[in-house]
């Protein structure tokens, strides 16, 4: 389970800053800072209205970004991590293949 | 030295003024069109957009999106010449290479008003080009109301499964203990853990639509078990969702989800059963998009 923050807007954010609600999901398990601001969460219960006067009820999780665009950030996140393991594999006298 | 010809310059008058009336007509205007002393009408036969009189569509094919196109332009994406086109309610016959055929129904999102004056509003409902003699679905997008619109609405309503866009529905269950099943609705039973979907097999555009929905009841079972729906590739690849409890049992509810920011994917239906749950039967009879 990944711990995120919703705004009033519904909107996720990987910190809080001192206003927003903390909501637990395992749909950013794994998930980079910049994947998951890139998302609004609507809980149950709750009911987000879009601009275009469609209403939304919870629970719901739908992107404010394009996917492409948090897809690129994800995969940046994936490569430095893997990057860290290596090198702390390396540290620990382990070799690493690639 | 130009040469000359001598003509009945009454009989020219008449001749010129016919083709500029049936100019007219062809392409429903009323305005003066241009005469060319070398090219004669030619401007004008060429800018006819469209078969029948005064009607108020255009049709563009082409790989690449219009930009500013006029309203009640219907874009045809394709690499295939367009050769002619029909509105009809099933496929023209003898075709020539190249002619589309907008599928009109009684159900569509969306209607073109066919007419300069008044309203004849036809309900496009796919469309389809004839290519080496074989009808090929084609997507099409039909600028309405100073938007983009797409002509596919439904990918699944009382069994009909919309393969020309979906490609047909498929069950995921992974357990023997859930079940699932594709007839007059995408039933879905799931088991504690173990979800069970309905899902395309392609993988579907959505061409500008913002909202996918779905028509779905509770059949047995609990009702803190969850319907759910989303687009993504796998279970594991879900680029949104949206749950809902159906406290009622065999009380339709519909559920919408925000499409924001998804270009493409394969639309999921199914069962989300919590621990606490017992194995629960789902009955979706409509998936749609708008």
């Amino acid at each position: 389970m990944t711990t995120v923050y919703i705004d009033s807007d519904f909107k996720c954010h990987a910190y809080n800053d001192g206003t927003m609600r903390e909501v637990k999901t395992d749909f950013f398990d794994g998930k980079c800072a910049s994947f998951i601001e890139g998302y609004r969460f609507v809980p149950a219960g709750e009911m987000w209205i879009r601009e275009d006067g469609i209403k939304f009820t919870g629970e719901m999780i739908c992107l404010l970004k394009p996917f492409e665009e948090l897809d690129q950030y994800q995969r940046q996140y994936e490569r430095e991590q893997l990057n860290d393991m290596k090198a702390a594999l390396e540290l620990l006298g382990v070799s690493v293949d690639g | 030295m130009s040469e000359y010809k001598l003509v009945d310059a009454e009989q020219l008058d008449r001749a010129v003024q016919a083709t500029a009336d049936a100019i007219k007509t062809k392409g429903g205007t009323t305005e003066k069109i241009p005469w060319d002393k070398n090219t004669g009408f030619e401007e004008a036969v060429l800018s006819i957009k469209g078969g029948g009189t005064g009607l108020n569509i255009e049709v563009i094919g082409g790989t690449e999106q219009p930009d500013s196109p006029a309203e009640n332009t219907i874009w045809v994406n394709t690499a295939t010449d367009i050769t002619g086109w029909a509105f009809r309610a099933d496929a023209p016959s003898n075709p020539v290479d190249g002619t589309v055929w907008f599928n009109i129904s009684s159900e569509s999102r969306l209607n073109l008003n066919v007419l300069t004056e008044n309203e004849l509003c036809v309900y496009i409902n796919g469309a389809k080009q004839f290519i080496s003699n074989a009808w090929n679905p084609v997507d099409i997008l039909i600028y309405s109301g100073g938007e983009w619109k797409s002509g596919e609405k439904y990918l699944f309503k009382s069994g009909e499964q919309y393969k020309d866009v979906t490609g047909g529905w498929q069950i995921y269950k992974p357990d023997q203990s859930s079940e699932g099943t594709i007839g007059n609705t995408l039933k879905t039973t799931g088991a504690i853990d173990f979800p069970v979907y309905a899902y395309t097999q392609k993988s579907i555009a959505f061409n500008g639509r913002k909202t996918l929905y779905a028509k779905v009841k509770r059949v047995n079972g609990s009702a803190s078990a969850y319907a759910r729906i989303f687009v993504g590739s796998s279970l594991s690849s879900m680029l949104n969702k949206a749950d809902k409890t159906l406290n009622n049992l065999n009380q339709e509810y519909v559920i919408p989800l925000a499409l924001d920011g998804i270009e493409s994917g394969k639309v999921w239906c199914g069962s989300a059963i919590p621990y606490s749950s017992s194995t629960t039967t789902f009955e979706y009879t409509e998936v749609w998009m708008e």
